[in-house]
């Protein structure tokens, strides 16, 4: 057999197996590093077999044999290492593995499948760093490597080769359970790694010049491990809105970058370029999520975004159902960021008073304080509204506020154009709030970007800590 | 798995809680304890009460008060034997504390000692045998000399062995580092997971042995004896308690 093929079936096998092979072997030797090193094993392995070899049926059961067998060489010989350093009369670690119940790395079946799922919620534990676990999600289950892991996060790839140490560390000294947790306490794990598999999603938007592949990439992985997560969670809702969710944002990305890398706000994006696939798919699994009635914050997301995927154009945006959602996204997740979302949707379903009103509510927030959005969202709607005295001076609120350049060089666009324009050359009613929303960005951004703050915060406490404003109140 | 379960607290806190965390410790207690999840546990005395001790040159250093004036300070621990971290999170998010108190959570990295009948007696806070202190060793990235781990581990092992045969131990052992703690804080409800100890200091508490001293004197020569003595710091601090109580009734009346 020629080797094209091969080398074809080995990395599609990597890309749906890796995260089995290493899954099913940490829970038969409780030892993270060697199940890595022996999945690695394994598919170099079946590099070198297969041509001759030929393909096996099931590659999957394969590499699980081959790097349980591996697993076994590798324990035996440090057993036996350890036994020869004790007759050396020097101290050792007793051998950690019963060697007796190593003939069960063997077994095939239907816990393989709970394996990956074991995986997942002890990768995703809230006891762990929640930068080490996205990094461990990426590495044991989609098989990134460090070096591609560091390449995504900007950090140096010794950098990231520690916090996978540090964070393997602590689920093996502080003995984190490798399981799927029990009934009591699934709920608020699963929205834990919800909330992970989001955040990785949200990474993969960050897209500035040069680091764009490598973080479209995290996108389409976030998107691959929500696809497995909802396979393995079929009754769950939510695992089914995240994914829902990501297709929708992420059927939009064609036509969110300009040809000189710059952001293209939602409203002004040109909607033939969206994804009629992937949106498609969106909205049918978000329809069969809705369907179950538990609608849980990705969900109401989803749906929020499915608002926007129907419209053909913006003027035909359904905001009253937006509002609708907002309100609902509100009960259930409340934050001053979707209460200020909400503000727009209402304004822009025609009541510009009443979502006037909800700004001048959160005001008193502290935890909006010198938060820019706020006062950009207000000067947006009075701009709109055509009181551009009143939105000018908002404007100049917001201006010292904003956190980057790009925002501020915005703002003072529209600044100036309050400032400047006759009424005549408004444009149309949209607020760069809104159209702006879909989870961008780097951290930064997506401090700065009520949907993505929205997005970070809604799932889990602990995802919003990558973002002090929605963060930290107070 | 034994874990260390520190609670942390900035002082006094208001009656009412007080009341309530007391109604709440006898359930609390009978349940842990029947499952045998919750093994030991007291209250430390206040910070201020405490001396921190170090041995430089051969020389015993003695400083009165903690180690870290911090705001907020360890003010007691449990001592948990739980299948897992879940199950440590789980006994202590429900101890009555919990709701008002944060607490940081560690694996004993060796495992405990303990001295039995005296860790029994020190729970319930029967100190008629002395006054039980607490030895905290704060390590940090730089010891004051070059440090053999396995030599000092196997000199704390044997110094533990030596204050047991003594009768003067009571329970105690090295800690998981600080990548291995877990803090629990009770908010909205629940109780919310993060990583990490509680006080961000540089330092940290690489063990904690809990030894009986006849009084102060004695505790500081024990915290001078330890081992990590000459490396590190020791902050020795007594537990609350009867004995505690009438002492300081005592010193006021002297006062």
């Amino acid at each position: 057999m020629s080797t094209a093929p091969v080398q074809q079936a080995v990395e599609a096998a990597f890309r749906t197996e890796w995260g089995r092979v290493v899954a099913t072997l940490i829970r038969r030797t409780g030892d993270w590093d060697l199940a890595e090193e022996c999945a690695q094993d394994a598919f170099a392995e079946a590099l070198r077999r297969w041509p001759a070899d030929g393909i096996p049926q099931r590659p999957g059961a394969w590499l699980t044999t081959v790097a349980g067998h591996r697993a076994i060489d590798r324990l035996r010989r440090a057993a036996r290492g350890a036994e020869l350093l004790e007759q050396a009369g020097r101290e050792a670690p007793p051998p950690e593995t019963d060697e007796e119940a190593m003939p069960e790395l063997f077994e095939q079946g239907d816990e393989i499948e709970d394996d990956r799922l074991r995986l997942i919620f002890t990768c995703c534990h809230p006891a762990l760093p929640l930068e080490g676990r996205v990094a461990l999600t990426l590495r044991t289950l989609a098989g990134l490597s460090t070096a591609e892991i560091a390449r995504a996060f900007l950090v140096p790839e010794a950098t990231m080769a520690k916090r996978l140490t540090r964070t393997k560390t602590k689920i093996t000294a502080a003995k984190i359970p490798y399981r799927v947790p029990p009934a009591h306490l699934l709920a608020e794990r699963t929205s834990g790694v919800l909330a992970v598999l989001y955040l990785l999603f949200n990474e993969g938007y960050a897209a500035s010049s040069g680091t764009e592949l490598i973080r479209a990439s995290l996108g389409d992985e976030a998107i691959r491990l929500a696809r497995a997560l909802r396979q393995l969670m079929p009754d769950e809702p939510e695992a089914t809105g995240v994914l829902a969710l990501m297709l929708l944002h992420h059927s939009r990305r064609h036509a969110r970058v300009g040809s000189d890398g710059e952001l293209i706000t939602l409203e002004e994006q040109d909607r033939r370029r969206w994804d009629q696939a992937e949106i498609g798919e969106g909205l049918q699994l978000l329809g069969s999520a809705l369907r179950r009635q538990q609608p849980g914050p990705y969900q109401l997301q989803a749906a929020i975004a499915a608002c926007h995927a129907r419209a053909d154009s913006p003027s035909s945006t359904d905001w009253p159902e937006i509002a609708r959602l907002y309100a609902l996204l509100e009960h259930q997740a409340p934050s001053p960021v979707v209460r200020l979302n909400r503000a727009v949707a209402v304004a822009m379903a025609g009541d510009f008073d009443a979502g006037l009103a909800i700004i001048d509510e959160l005001s008193g927030d502290s935890r909006l304080e010198r938060y820019y959005l706020l006062e950009a969202t207000r000067a947006d709607l009075l701009r709109r509204r055509g009181a551009l005295a009143a939105a000018a001076a908002a404007y100049e609120i917001a201006l010292p506020l904003a956190p980057s350049e790009t925002e501020r060089s915005y703002l003072r666009s529209r600044l100036d154009e309050c400032r400047d324009s006759p009424r005549s050359r408004l444009p149309a009613p949209w607020p760069e709030v809104s159209s702006r929303l879909a989870g961008q960005g780097s951290r930064n951004r997506a401090c700065a970007l009520p949907e993505a703050i929205l997005n970070r915060s809604a799932g889990s406490g602990t995802a919003s800590k990558n973002c002090p404003t929605a963060a930290a109140p107070g | 798995m034994k874990y260390l379960g520190f609670v942390v607290t900035a002082g006094p806190m208001p009656a009412e809680a007080v009341a309530e965390m007391n109604a709440g410790f006898p359930a609390y207690f009978a349940e842990m304890e029947a499952r045998g999840v919750r093994l030991y546990g007291r209250e430390l005395d206040q910070p201020d009460r405490g001396v921190t001790v170090r041995v430089r040159n051969g020389e015993t250093l003695v400083a009165d008060g903690p180690f870290a004036e911090t705001k907020e300070f360890i003010g007691g621990f449990d001592v948990l034997d739980c299948a897992d971290l879940d199950e440590a999170i789980e006994v202590e998010s429900k101890s009555p504390v919990a709701k008002f108190l944060p607490f940081e959570v560690r694996p004993f990295r060796d495992g405990l000692r303990v001295a039995e009948p005296q860790a029994a007696a020190f729970d319930r806070q029967d100190d008629a045998a002395g006054l039980p202190y607490l030895l905290m060793a704060w390590a940090s990235a730089t010891p004051a000399e070059p440090l053999n781990e396995q030599a000092v581990r196997q000199e704390s092992e044997a110094w533990r062995q030596q204050l047991e045969a003594g009768g003067g131990y009571i329970l105690g052992g090295a800690l998981g580092g600080p990548e291995t703690a877990t803090t629990l804080r009770f908010r909205d409800g629940e109780t919310r997971l993060s990583d990490g100890p509680f006080l961000d200091l540089e330092e940290f508490i690489t063990s904690i042995d809990v030894v009986s001293c006849a009084d102060r004197e004695q505790a500081v020569a024990l915290a001078a004896a330890h081992p990590l003595a000459r490396y590190y710091a020791i902050e020795a601090r007594p537990f609350y308690g009867q004995a505690i109580h009438a002492q300081r009734l005592l010193e006021e009346s002297q006062e």
